[in-house]
């Protein structure tokens, strides 16, 4: 089942920064072949943050390569700033700076040496590697092996990178893999910053928490399909079922009560995050007063009522759960010759 | 492209792999040149004065029994005659002992010259494949081909600015060093104070030599790189170029004539510029007598050039049509 979402009218192929339309890649193996993409669409409008969210192994990265030209796609359409890639992707990849997976520069050259040398590849002058080594915070360390840096250090090398070329569009998939706490909060600021420069900034990630704090839209996928998309708000407000927590003296005479009018209850977790076990969740309710009412026309009076604000981490179990999909990994597809087989790493 | 070869030159030359071969390359030629400063020494008096008693030792053996060895030959030769009509003792070849033949040889720079080209020239081209296979695999196993491509994506432009920048690279790499054996060799002459007389021909010979010492390891390298692209990994470039020298031995020894054809006998043919090879043609005679006789054949520098030159070509091809088509992870 697909519940694909446009929350405003696509930008059209001229006005997206990234546009794709019915794209398809399987892999294929010796134990039978692994659909990775099946028909994905997605629009990333010019301008601000775009995240790309999808349990691992929904087809994220390999959407990615095949927009860089890194995998030949089996069907569908591609255009970055309006040219189809791969065949026009010369044209704009000057405009494009990219981290896919884990940054991946040669590990026994410098820093500095490493962005020289693709600065040469790009003639952009050397002057400029100085400049982006200091945007990113290594001006002191770029002498140093790249080898030797830490995860955050080559994450921000990578990055520098990207920048070489001052690209309109960055794509940075997974950026903060691996770090630590301060390294993630750099890292978000940085696309936070390019973001409001007027960049577009592309960010796949599977960590919904990072992706809401700096995103301005976003896009949701499974399976290799779009699930949903549009701006981070508006998917929030009308992609979840409100929500509220009761808490009352006689939580199962309530429960009951609720139930009768249609609503949807359980009781709170505790280990998640409940303060006590008499508390419950109530979904359906378009109003709160709506739940007073009911328990007081039958003498239960509250002791809390709270509204929970949706979360896109709510919206985005929401549809991978429609789906089938868990957060945490997919369900291995079925494979052509009718046998399983679990996508490595799409 | 220009651009794009001068970072790729830049890259190679900022492998630390590639100056550990470099380094290692210079060691080999070091032992190499030991060899040939050793050659190079006049002998001394002592030696000279010994080697002049033995040849008058021998030539007054000669004088005094050298009829009656040779007629002893003839005897015996005769004697098997009659059962073997075609014995040749070979008795027309005994001779009186030449003074040449006794002692160490004067030292020529272009025997010298030689004998130190071939086994460094095989040298450096097995190395010079390590450089172009360990270089592009690199790329593909550190994950930097990838990054690479998000700059430059026109593949055919990558391919040809790495296999360009492989063979400049080694070229450069080969000249500095031929150079460097051309003047160890010339070196040693001066040091022990042996005049070199080449004549037009040798000389020649030196320089095609030079020549072939400088193209080897270039083909090597494009062949390295060539299987680099196609395999993506350095373990199986090296593994590969095993396996095919082990193939190549055992099939040589069971094609006969047609081991003409192998690898390893047209790379000897291409770094000594002329190479012989003997097999064993046995058949059974008209008097149903089974015998085998040795044939020489020869392979001709022409013949390996085009043999070596056209299966890198057609590895090079295959690399770029394969590079172009699969995915880049």
């Amino acid at each position: 089942m697909s519940t694909t979402i446009h929350h405003a009218p696509p930008p059209s192929a001229a006005e997206a920064a990234v546009r794709i339309r019915g794209l398809r890649k399987t892999y294929r193996r010796r134990r039978g072949s692994q659909v990775a993409v099946a028909g994905l669409d997605l629009d990333v409008p010019t301008a601000g943050v775009h995240g790309f969210l999808g349990p691992n192994g929904s087809g994220k990265t390999t959407t990615l390569r095949m927009l860089l030209g890194l995998c030949r796609p089996d069907a569908g359409t591609m255009t970055v700033f309006g040219h189809d890639v791969p065949a026009q992707l010369p044209q704009v990849v000057g405009r494009v700076g990219a981290i896919v997976e884990s940054p991946r520069l040669f590990p026994t050259f410098s820093g500095r040496r490493n962005l020289e040398l693709l600065a040469d590849a790009i003639g952009t002058p050397r002057a400029r590697v100085g400049a982006v080594l200091e945007e990113v915070g290594l001006a002191d360390r770029g002498g140093d092996t790249y080898r030797g840096y830490s995860l955050g250090m080559k994450q921000r090398l990578a990055i520098a990178a990207t920048l070489l070329k001052d690209p309109d569009l960055l794509i940075f998939d997974e950026p903060t893999n691996g770090l630590d706490p301060a390294g993630i909060r750099e890292i978000r600021q940085t696309m936070r910053d390019l973001g409001s420069r007027g960049k577009t900034v592309l960010v796949s990630s599977h960590i919904l928490s990072e992706v809401e704090q700096v995103a301005d839209t976003v896009s949701i996928i499974g399976h290799g399909r779009l699930l949903g998309q549009g701006p981070v708000a508006d998917l929030i407000g009308s992609g979840a079922v409100p929500r509220a927590r009761v808490v009352v003296a006689d939580p199962a005479t309530a429960r009951d009560v609720l139930a009768q009018a249609g609503l949807t209850v359980a009781a709170e977790d505790p280990g998640d995050g409940g303060r006590d076990d008499a508390a419950l969740l109530v979904d359906g309710a378009a109003d709160p007063a709506e739940i007073t009412r009911l328990l007081a026309a039958r003498g239960l009076y509250l002791s809390e009522l709270t509204p929970l604000r949706p979360d896109l981490e709510s919206v985005f179990l929401q549809m991978t759960a429609d789906e089938g999909l868990s957060g945490s990994g997919a369900p291995m597809e079925p494979a052509a010759d009718g046998t399983d087989a679990r996508e490595e790493r799409s | 492209m220009t651009a794009l070869l001068r970072a790729e030159l830049g890259r190679i030359r900022s492998r630390r792999m590639t100056w550990i071969i470099a380094a290692i390359a210079v060691g080999l030629l070091a032992l190499i040149g030991y060899g040939i400063a050793t050659a190079a020494a006049p002998p001394s008096a002592a030696e000279q004065q010994r080697a002049e008693q033995a040849y008058q030792q021998s030539k007054a053996d000669f004088e005094q029994h050298g009829d009656r060895m040779r007629q002893d030959c003839l005897d015996a030769q005769t004697q098997q005659q009659t059962t073997d009509p075609g014995a040749d003792f070979g008795c027309d070849r005994i001779e009186p002992p030449m003074r040449e033949h006794f002692g160490k040889p004067t030292p020529e720079f272009s025997r010298l010259w030689s004998s130190a080209q071939s086994p460094a020239t095989v040298f450096l081209g097995f190395l010079a494949l390590l450089v172009g296979g360990s270089w592009v695999a690199a790329e593909f196993t550190t994950g930097s081909m990838a990054t690479w491509l998000t700059y430059e994506p026109r593949r055919t432009r990558v391919f040809l600015a790495k296999i360009l920048a492989t063979g400049i690279a080694v070229a450069g790499g080969a000249v500095a060093l031929t150079g460097l054996l051309l003047a160890v060799t010339r070196g040693a002459f001066a040091v022990h104070g042996v005049a070199v007389e080449l004549d037009h021909n040798a000389v020649v010979d030196v320089w095609l030599g030079a020549g072939r010492m400088v193209a080897f390891p270039v083909l090597t390298a494009l062949g390295g790189a060539a299987l680099a692209f196609l395999v993506r990994h350095t373990a199986a470039v090296i593994g590969i170029a095993i396996g095919a020298i082990v193939v190549d031995q055992w099939a040589a020894a069971q094609l006969q004539d047609k081991a003409r054809w192998t690898l390893f006998n047209n790379v000897l043919g291409f770094v000594d510029g002329r190479w012989q090879f003997h097999y064993a043609r046995c058949a059974q005679d008209a008097a149903a007598r089974y015998g085998c006789e040795s044939v020489e054949e020869t392979i001709w520098f022409a013949q390996a050039a085009a043999v070596l030159g056209g299966l890198v070509a057609v590895g090079l091809v295959l690399a770029w049509w394969q590079f172009r088509r699969r995915d880049v992870v």
